[in-house]
């Protein structure tokens, strides 16, 4: 069940990537910083499964990573039990590195081609020394049988191994920590679809036996649905929609996540009818004061122009970043 | 019901390595009429891609390709000399990749590719070479007819320059330009954002009532499929083995896999506790079980599926499945 206390505590992310560096940034008159995750705040609880929707380039894996710190934001804070690690040295990151942990959405290339199974687990349990040297094995085996592998698997090289086999070896890579959390990168989009029902199913059990808390990152709406407590919705940078899961599909609030929700639409009448997206997309390297959805948004005012709208409560646990969510 | 554009009878595939060849597409057999969409439905290793490209002669070096019959309106393409074969691919026959990026010239603007396909097909008629000429009105608004208003500014343009949605919306453009008869699309939204895809969708749906041609559309969505085609053909390792029209076929999947797919999918339309599973993986193409290739995922399976492959059994409303729970072929 959900714990009320939260485990992780964004606040104010901001996440910047150089375009463009040295000689090249003298010479160029163009924008210098890309801003890939822009202000974002939002609070994961101990076993919460927390879902960032969005389409590529909107941040959603930017964020995961910078939780993990992989990336070092330009401002904000990261909280973990209300412990501070947004600047922590590495010595003392350590232990919340085993608690934090990533499952990517390619598996062949987050495992080292050349070490067997046994070498991918091994390695973690050891550098954290989780157990002795003589209980490696045993903690193997018991990894792999929760995420549903053989423990025959042990011997296999990545290559030997098919995709949802792979995620499944990922997996249990990320179980031998016991994290607290779990960074969920699109685990599913690579995996064939007969297979994917497999993966997220497991990912599910897992979850409510051990109440992990997830960070679930993907671009499809359908799986958010089926996984998650709370969705949070991204749009360049921006989050512009949280809320619990079956209220945000019910009586979504941000034009955005409308179009968003619209896309399930699976009718060959919903190809003819409907209000279409118009206008292109926003540009992220360009700097803009206003809204970020302003350029496709069908409910634009003049506010909209002036500046990116601040979150507003729709109801408990539901906020939304937009001036005209209540028009309809 | 229109006339038949393509005709495929026992189309075999597959690539040749180290001396050995393993076939990844055994015993297709397909018809597509003018002015219809068909759907192959498929995951990756199920052939789809690889059926798609052996009909436009687009294997590699190592690829073989055998059919009993290839009928593209009349013409036995299997007899076509590769000079002969390059005529007709890309004024009479298309295909749209799933990566857009890969189909233009790096190194050149947006209006070299389209004068490229306006000098091409030139020879059509006087209307067309009358295009030809004068080529830059026609370039605009064949791009405003994709949804590219700013066609003027997108000419100038390199590949590099436009979005993943912009740069399919003027491959689109172009085949529309070129008009052929036959379009097969690989997986051509895959690589695109929801909303983008769906624009890009609706586009493909006008672009095939425009041309009233001939259309194939290789996907592992089943919600696309059902979005745009008229019939499906569902290819589980290398074989077909379910078709029929698309709505026959969601409403009352027959074979134990089409179930299982829909079954997956339609349970993250709506709201549900638990997806079911089908369990297993798919089979290595080159260690295929002996019998049915599904029996050792399938819930059905009798020991005669062990041993025997099934034929395709034809069921009433233009349907057929390969299994064994409806006959034997």
């Amino acid at each position: 069940m959900v714990d009320a206390a939260p485990l992780l505590s964004i606040r104010n992310l901001d996440v910047r990537f150089k375009l463009r560096t040295g000689v090249a940034a003298a010479l160029s008159s163009g924008p210098k910083v890309l801003k890939a995750v822009d202000d974002v705040s939002f609070d994961v609880r101990k076993g919460e499964v927390l879902g960032l929707v969005g389409e590529s380039g909107s941040g959603k894996t930017t964020i995961g990573k910078a939780l993990l710190r992989l990336y070092e934001p330009h401002a904000g804070t990261i909280l973990v039990n209300g412990v501070d690690i947004t600047h922590m040295g590495a010595g003392r990151l350590k232990p919340y590195r085993r608690n934090l942990q990533m499952v990517f959405q390619d598996p062949l290339s987050s495992l080292n081609p050349r070490h067997t199974v046994r070498t991918a687990l091994a390695t973690p349990l050891l550098l954290h020394r989780i157990c002795a040297n003589d209980e490696v094995d045993a903690r193997i085996d018991e990894a792999l049988s929760k995420a549903g592998l053989p423990t025959s698997f042990k011997d296999r090289y990545p290559h030997e191994m098919s995709g949802g086999q792979l995620q499944r070896v990922a997996i249990a890579r990320a179980l031998t920590m016991s994290p607290g959390l779990v960074v969920a990168d699109e685990p599913v989009s690579k995996l064939d679809v007969s297979v994917r029902a497999q993966i997220l199913n497991l990912l599910k059990d897992l979850q409510q036996k051990f109440g992990i808390s997830i960070i679930f990152i993907t671009h499809d709406l359908r799986v958010a649905r089926y996984l998650c407590h709370r969705v949070a919705v991204m749009y360049f940078g921006k989050m512009v929609e949280i809320g619990p899961t079956e209220e945000l599909f019910a009586s979504p609030k941000h034009p955005y996540t409308r179009a968003l929700l619209g896309t399930l639409d699976e009718s060959a009448e919903s190809l003819d009818g409907g209000a279409q997206i118009a206008g292109e997309a926003f540009n992220p390297t360009t700097d803009s004061v206003g809204c970020r959805y302003l350029s496709r948004c069908p409910k634009k005012v003049a506010r909209c122009a002036t500046a990116h709208p601040e979150f507003e409560d729709v109801a408990a646990n539901h906020s939304v970043a937009c001036y005209e969510w209540r028009g309809g | 019901m229109s006339a038949v554009t393509l005709t495929v009878r026992g189309l075999d595939a597959g690539f040749t390595m180290g001396g050995s060849t393993v076939l990844v597409v055994r015993d297709v057999n397909f018809d597509v009429r003018k002015g219809e969409m068909l759907g192959i439905i498929g995951e990756s290793g199920s052939g789809k891609t690889v059926t798609g490209m052996s009909l436009l002669r687009l294997l590699p070096d190592n690829g073989v390709t055998n059919a009993a019959e290839i009928d593209f309106l009349g013409v036995d393409l299997r007899g076509l000399s590769d000079e002969a074969f390059r005529e007709l691919r890309g004024r009479r026959l298309a295909m749209v990749f799933q990566d857009p990026v890969g189909a233009f010239n790096p190194a050149k603007k947006i209006e070299w590719h389209i004068r490229g396909v306006f000098d091409r097909s030139a020879s059509k008629s006087p209307a067309h070479a009358e295009r030809a000429r004068n080529w830059r009105p026609a370039a605009i608004q064949l791009l405003k007819d994709v949804g590219i208003p700013q066609g003027d500014n997108v000419l100038r343009q390199f590949p590099h320059q436009l979005s993943g949605g912009m740069l399919q919306r003027t491959l689109i453009a172009l085949v529309l330009a070129f008009e052929p008869e036959l379009i097969v699309a690989d997986e051509p939204t895959t690589n695109l954002d929801n909303i983008v895809e769906r624009q890009i969708l609706r586009l493909f749906r006008d672009l095939q009532r425009r041309l009233n041609c001939a259309f194939i559309f290789i996907t592992h969505d089943m919600s696309i499929a059902h979005m745009l085609c008229d019939r499906i053909a569902v290819m589980y390792a290398g074989r077909i083995v379910e078709s029929g029209p698309t709505k026959d076929v969601f409403a009352n999947p027959k074979h134990p896999y089409t179930q299982g797919l829909l079954a997956s999918a339609l349970a993250l339309e709506g709201k549900t506790d638990r997806l079911k599973e089908i369990p297993g993986e798919l089979p290595s193409p080159s260690n295929l079980p002996p019998g049915c290739l599904f029996e050792p995922r399938c819930t059905f399976a009798k020991p005669v599926c062990r041993t025997k492959p099934p034929g395709m059994t034809a069921l009433e409303g233009g349907r057929g499945v390969r299994c064994v729970l409806y006959g034997d072929g």
